[in-house]
């Protein structure tokens, strides 16, 4: 992959000149090269082992405030040039828009070295050891009696090197690597089934959690659930595990970007500058925190990455924008565009100081989200209705597992009213959060 | 483009209450050849049309979305003769409109009525998925004990049909060049069929169906639906409204998610109480959670109205999308939990 890497820069800075010679004022080309290796495991065999390379360029180009997108799997120089071809004759199909155009050139640059995203260890395993990792994973979670079927063990690695180049002079390239072992199950009999999984997710193969682990944690998550329990309809306080803040702060992003914003999608919109949570609640989006998943030296603006506060005790500061979407709104781009839209970086929730342990104790009755079923987010209103999978706790103690049921409540209200935030933050995925809290919201059941 | 500016114009001005519309085109011809070492050689070319329009309606402080679309495997007279871009962008702007004045919707269990069409999406997640042979061969589908057995009541009869000309799901060749079949999962409530692709059907010793799907050339084949749906029953649609005196009717969906064990959700776009027979207050989105084979026993009333959804429908498996649609006559069903918070 290495020796490929300056074709690549020098394909995507000749398809920059191309561009112009064919009419367009400005254009964008990014090209990327990926090796990708997936192993499925179930029961001790393999079940899918894919092997794949692949190449794509993807083009913006400018003519008289028009845009016009393209892209093509096929990088050979004819094909690509007929798309440029082609591509500048489209955009003059569209509306002028008066906040096309590329980003300026950014003075600031982050080196893509300092940020950790290679790691040659994962280039290095062979792929022996790799369907290894995936069957020892599920070989040590089956060893558990109470474990009744496997989805299977999965390992899978990636490695990119991606070329962006700009008529600006914006001239960026990087490698990044990362790895994933994961493992699904079910316990109890074909009528009584539960399940859950484990994964773990990581640039670094050195930093990937051990099979051990990951079994442990998969079958831990799955058993709990056994016996469930229907609950009657009632309102209660709710705590996330920090998968559930997860799936929350993903819902969080979709409202806070401003093409959501621009595009009236969200229940955020002109809330910049006001309290819309309570005190506990500070947002992060940081882009440049070294080996983290959410980490790039500059965005598909060209744009350098950053760290922006987003929610600060409570306060919305800042929406998350591309450089369209920041003019479009007469604020600044934040290094999130992500392709040709807005894309999360590390996108978290702060810490708290407390133990989720703590926050179970003090909780006289209400309902641990340990799984969610079905979409039900809606990001015009903030109205969350989602089928829910729980743990039902009674004066500060676990009493017995909840299935059947469903949760609703609206994302302003929980902002306002997480009582809450623990101390529990790990990077699993890019947009991430501790275990929380929230006051109350409606389970409904029997 | 004019399709589109059409749709546009037409959510725009139909209320001054509507405050941001985005319309969105898109077509695609798909030429395809497959080959293998049986000696199979076949060739395949498949359109696919799509409009759909999202409505964002405004009202003191207060925001709503609406949303329609249309398409398939079909020319641009669709938009012509079938649905119009006045339409969609019309139907959009008036579901944004609706929820405003919309009530919390309710929690908690009570009967429910289905609309047809729409509400094909609860086949699809508490039948379909879970009849895709490769969850059968691996023995986590709830079903994969059931062939033969009684799982719904005899009310209920569903298919899948890859077949019906024009449609989104449909196909003349499945992706492993396997001539499809309609094919009966459920008859009169007992277990009948599996979709199969090549892979599970070897190893189950089951007959092919021509349900090997696949996203692109990039993904591996497995089984997915293609247009499933529930047969029409006897009843008049008003009968069955009017056999219920408290409870939720379904108006429109917008999708769902099932598990292995049969639990599945799916998610209320648009709803109304049902009192006294009659349909009463609209009321916003909410979850519906069920166990399929607990649900498919409470269906009481099948009606003879069936009617398929919007074709704009795509299925996720295995983080593979492709195409479907689903199909629903009105249907009563005993017992369900609603997710609302009234």
């Amino acid at each position: 992959m290495k020796k490929e890497a300056p074709t690549l820069r020098d394909l995507a800075e000749s398809l920059v000149v191309f561009a112009r010679t064919c009419g367009a004022d400005e254009a964008a080309v990014s090209v990327s090269d990926g090796y990708e290796f997936n192993v499925d495991v179930r029961r001790g065999r393999i079940e899918t082992l894919i092997e794949a390379g692949s190449r794509v360029c993807g083009l913006r180009i400018i003519k008289d405030k028009k845009t016009a997108f393209a892209s093509s799997s096929d990088l050979a120089p004819g094909t690509l040039k007929r798309l440029v071809r082609n591509a500048v004759r489209r955009a003059e199909l569209g509306n002028p828009d008066e906040y096309a155009g590329l980003a300026p050139l950014s003075k600031e640059t982050v080196d893509a070295e300092s940020l950790k995203l290679y790691d040659p260890a994962i280039a290095g395993l062979d792929s022996k050891t790799k369907i290894g990792l995936a069957l020892t994973t599920e070989r040590a979670a089956l060893r558990d009696k109470r474990i009744t079927n496997s989805y299977g063990a999965t390992f899978a690695s990636n490695e990119i090197r991606s070329v962006l180049a700009m008529t600006n002079g914006f001239v960026g390239e990087y490698a990044q690597t990362y790895c994933g072992l994961g493992v699904g199950l079910q316990a109890g009999d074909t009528d009584n089934r539960v399940e859950d999984s484990w994964s773990s997710s990581k640039r670094h193969f050195k930093d990937l959690e051990s099979p051990e682990a990951i079994a442990r944690k998969a079958v831990e998550r799955t058993v709990r659930q056994l016996k469930p329990r229907k609950v009657k309809t009632q309102n209660v306080p709710v705590i996330f595990e920090p998968t559930q803040t997860a799936w929350l702060m993903g819902f969080l992003f979709g409202c806070i970007t401003g093409t959501a914003v621009f595009r009236k999608a969200t229940f955020l919109e002109g809330k910049l500058g006001q309290r819309i949570g309570n005190r506990l609640v500070t947002v992060v989006d940081d882009g440049i925190i070294p080996g983290e998943l959410g980490s790039h030296p500059f965005d598909s603006d060209g744009q350098p990455s950053r760290r922006t506060v987003v929610i600060e005790r409570g306060v919305l500061k800042n929406y998350l924008c591309n450089h369209y979407a920041a003019r479009k709104l007469g604020l600044k781009s934040t290094g999130n565009a992500d392709g040709n839209g807005v894309g999360p970086n590390s996108f978290y929730l702060e810490p708290g100081t407390v133990s989720p342990k703590d926050i179970v104790a003090g909780t006289k009755r209400g309902l641990i989200l340990i799984r969610t079923l079905g979409h039900g987010l809606n990001s015009v209103t903030g109205d969350i209705s989602r089928g829910a999978f729980g743990l039902w706790v009674e004066d500060g103690e676990i009493a017995y597992p909840v299935s059947e049921v469903t949760i609703s409540g609206n994302l302003g209200k929980i902002l306002e009213g997480i009582e809450a935030v623990a101390s529990d933050l790990e990077f699993h995925s890019p947009v991430t959060g501790p275990t929380v809290k929230v006051a109350e919201m409606t389970v409904a059941g029997e | 483009m004019a399709l589109v500016r059409e749709a546009y114009a037409a959510a725009q001005t139909f209320d001054k209450r509507i405050a941001k519309v985005k319309a969105h085109y898109s077509d695609s011809l798909k030429h395809m050849c497959i080959a293998n070492s049986e000696g199979l050689l076949v060739h395949d070319t498949r359109p696919m049309v799509k409009l759909v329009c999202v409505a964002i309606s405004e009202k003191n402080g207060k925001r709503e979305s609406g949303y329609w679309g249309g398409g398939g495997r079909v020319g641009l007279e669709y938009f012509r003769d079938v649905l119009t871009p006045r339409r969609i962008g019309e139907e959009a702007a008036r579901e944004a409109v609706l929820l405003l004045d919309a009530a919390d919707a309710p929690a908690g269990e009570m009967p429910i009525v289905l609309a047809p069409g729409h509400s094909g999406v609860l086949i699809h997640e508490a039948v379909g998925h879970l009849l895709e042979a490769d969850f059968s061969r691996k023995k986590t589908s709830v079903f994969w004990n059931k062939m033969g057995k009684r799982v719904g009541s005899p009310l209920v009869t569903i298919y899948d049909d890859p077949t019906i000309p024009s449609f989104r799901g449909s196909y003349n060749i499945d992706d492993e060049g396997t001539p499809p079949r309609k094919t009966l999962l459920i008859e009169k409530g007992v277990v009948r069929g599996l979709l199969q692709d090549k892979l599970s059907s070897r190893l189950m010793h089951g007959r092919l169906t021509g349900h090997g799907r696949r996203q692109d050339y990039s993904c591996a084949p497995i089984p997915r639906m293609a247009n499933t749906y529930i047969a029409a029953g006897d009843d008049a649609p008003e009968d069955i409204l009017r056999s219920v005196k408290k409870g939720f009717y379904v108006a429109s969906l917008s999708g769902g998610q099932v598990e292995d064990s049969g639990k599945f959700t799916f998610s209320v776009s648009l709803g109304y109480l049902i009192e006294d027979g009659k349909l009463t207050a609209p009321v916003k989105q909410a979850t519906l959670i069920g166990t399929n084979i607990d649900i498919l026993n409470k269906i009481g009333r099948v009606g003879s109205d069936l009617e398929f959804g919007l074709q704009t429908g795509t299925c996720s498996k295995d983080g593979q999308d492709v195409p479907v649609t689903d199909g629903c006559p009105t249907l009563r069903i005993e017992k369900m939990t609603v997710g609302g918070t009234s």
